[in-house]
């Protein structure tokens, strides 16, 4: 895979402590972000997502984003609030064979017998950012120092 | 990439590719039409070849295995279908299509098997995966796997081998390889489905979590009894029955592909059963090609009879858990087929939308020129007849707000227009 997560990123996708938030969009061009409980990286780097509702707006949404090559974006929120974002393409869905059923298993002792998996979404990242707000806010104000209200520069006398 | 020079060759066209727009050409033609349908529809069409390197990928210990009709593979057997990125299968070996134009290969480049076309790399491909009890076999000695046969996510039940209308001469479907090769069944003990070994085949295939969604049983018609298929109903109640038995709800996902029986005859379907969807098929979208396709069927249910029985299966069964499909392009053959792709997708359109207004799911099978059928000899029509057929039924069904779920890319795989239905 060419591109390279940082290994920041990777940690907090991994972490079962961890947030992650999918957002998509459909064929009605809205936008659907849900919090998904079981997103992760896998070693080659790409990113997994577990669909476990067949019928779900985000499972019709990956379906639309492979077969017309729109992107997706996943977010991991760590518990010190550090929060990375990583923006792919859905790359395959896998429904069935082995690495399915294995999934399956998986989803079933994680989460209960109840639980059903629909597939399996590998999407290859395409970019990576840290969305940890101290983080955003130290890059934005760097790159875009007068796009701010003055009370921020304003000297402390004058307030 | 390989080069392959022992494709068949029954009769291909050495101009067809100038005669007809190009997959590429088709892609661009219609933006909101998913190319992987796109890719399975002409998979569909044209059929594919495996190189031997493709064929060196396949597991007997993993993927289900088809022997094909072709001489070409020596002997060897092929995967018994395809599986998309996206999760679509291309039904398309079991059949071992035919058409005047050259197929699709299957070859390894870079590690990965993929599908070509001129030298150029279509998509990645994968085998399906055979279930487990597939390696085994029933008390009586039977393999399992000629009890229940698999897709990569449901399972069906052949119900009878033997299908009545061609011990009639000429009132086979002209299409159908199937039954033209069935009456070798007649009278023999695996002329249809046997209740204990489907008990016991069962009993094993619910073991493998996760590995299905829902079962379809389907067989040749079967017209004897006190009235007309009352003996292939009987045999569908049974095996429901016996089905049934494993599973802790009154129904469970299923679909019956049948003869059209009329309302009696539905309604102990329904009432008797777990059963929650069904279908029948007209075949064609016009009487006059229905009597010229299926003269068996036709013999015994007029066109309109046929449509009234579908009517009253949505009456009991409910909207969206019916639904019914036509043998797409084989409205085309020669030579009493339309003359031109604009007049059959006219009339195929028009009778889909008056079906869909009284509640009728849709759907096509893309023909597949079978040896041994009657039709043999034929050509199925362009790519891009088939994409209008597919986005046309689709529109239709949205348009009457008529869920696809029964006939999913998951419970069957075969239907473009219902593939094109998840999102």
């Amino acid at each position: 895979m060419s591109f390279q997560l940082s290994p920041e990123a990777i940690a907090a996708f991994r972490s079962p402590d961890s947030v992650k938030i999918i957002a998509t969009v459909g064929k009605d061009g809205a936008p659907h972000a849900v919090p998904k409980g079981l997103i992760t990286i896998l070693d080659d780097g790409s990113v997994v997502v577990y669909e476990l509702l067949e019928t779900s707006q985000t499972q019709k949404n990956l379906v639309y984003s492979i077969w017309f090559h729109k992107t997706v974006a996943v977010t991991a929120v760590t518990p010190d609030h550090k929060s990375y974002q990583i923006k792919g393409v859905p790359q395959k869905a896998i429904i069935a064979g082995q690495l399915f059923l294995d999934a399956y298993d998986k989803v079933q002792k994680l989460l209960g017998e109840d639980v059903d998996l629909s597939a399996l979404w590998l999407i290859t990242p395409e970019t990576e950012r840290e969305q940890t707000f101290s983080t955003r806010q130290a890059y934005e104000r760097a790159a875009h120092p007068y796009e701010i209200h003055i009370d921020h520069i304003t000297k402390e006398e004058y307030k | 990439m390989a080069t392959e020079e022992k494709i068949r060759k029954p009769k291909i066209d050495p101009d067809w590719r100038k005669k007809e727009e190009s997959f590429f050409e088709i892609l661009k033609k219609y933006p909101t039409v998913s190319p992987f349908i796109i890719t399975q529809i002409d998979v569909q069409r044209r059929g594919v070849h495996y190189t031997d390197a493709a064929l060196a990928r396949l597991d007997p210990a993993i993927h289900q295995i088809t022997k094909p009709h072709f001489a070409v593979y020596e002997g060897r057997g092929i995967p018994t279908s395809l599986l998309l990125r996206d999760g679509t299968s291309i039904i398309v070996s079991e059949t071992s299509t035919q058409t005047w134009r050259d197929p699709y290969l299957i070859d390894v480049v870079d590690g990965k098997t993929v599908l070509v076309d001129e030298d150029r790399i279509i998509d990645e491909v994968e085998y399906w995966e055979k279930p487990q009890f597939f390696d085994k076999t029933t008390s009586r000695g039977t393999p399992m796997k000629e009890v229940l046969d698999a897709r990569p996510q449901r399972y069906s039940v052949s119900m009878s081998n033997y299908c009545h209308f061609w011990a009639v001469p000429g009132h086979g479907c002209k299409y159908c390889g199937i039954g033209a090769g069935g009456v070798r069944y007649k009278g023999k003990a695996n002329e249809r489905f046997n209740a204990d070994d489907l008990r016991e085949t069962m009993l094993e295939l619910v073991k493998e979590k996760g590995r299905f969604v829902g079962v379809i049983l389907t067989g040749g018609s079967i017209f004897s009894g006190n009235e007309p298929f009352d003996d292939e109903l009987e045999g569908y109640i049974a095996a429901l029955k016996v089905l049934g038995t494993v599973f802790e709800t009154p129904r469970f996902p299923s679909q019956v592909n049948s003869t059209a029986f009329n309302r009696k005859q539905l309604e102990r379907l329904y009432y008797e059963t777990g059963l929650t969807s069904y279908t029948t098929d007209l075949e064609a979208f016009d009487e006059r090609i229905y009597k010229w396709l299926c003269p068996g069927k036709a013999a015994y249910i007029s066109y309109d009879e046929w449509k009234r029985r579908l009517y009253d299966a949505v009456e009991i069964f409910g909207k969206g858990q019916v639904n019914t499909g036509i043998v797409s392009g084989a409205e085309l053959a020669t030579p009493h087929g339309f003359t031109s792709e604009a007049e059959a997708i006219r009339v195929d359109l028009e009778e889909a939308e008056e079906l869909a207004s009284h509640g009728v799911g849709l759907k096509h099978d893309v023909w597949n020129v079978v040896p041994g059928s009657i039709f043999w000899n034929q050509n199925p029509p362009s790519l891009d007849y088939y994409v209008h057929i597919t986005k046309g039924f689709y529109d239709i069904l949205q348009k009457y707000r008529i869920p696809t779920y029964m006939d999913s890319y998951r419970k069957c795989g075969m239907h473009p227009n219902v593939n094109l239905d998840r999102i």
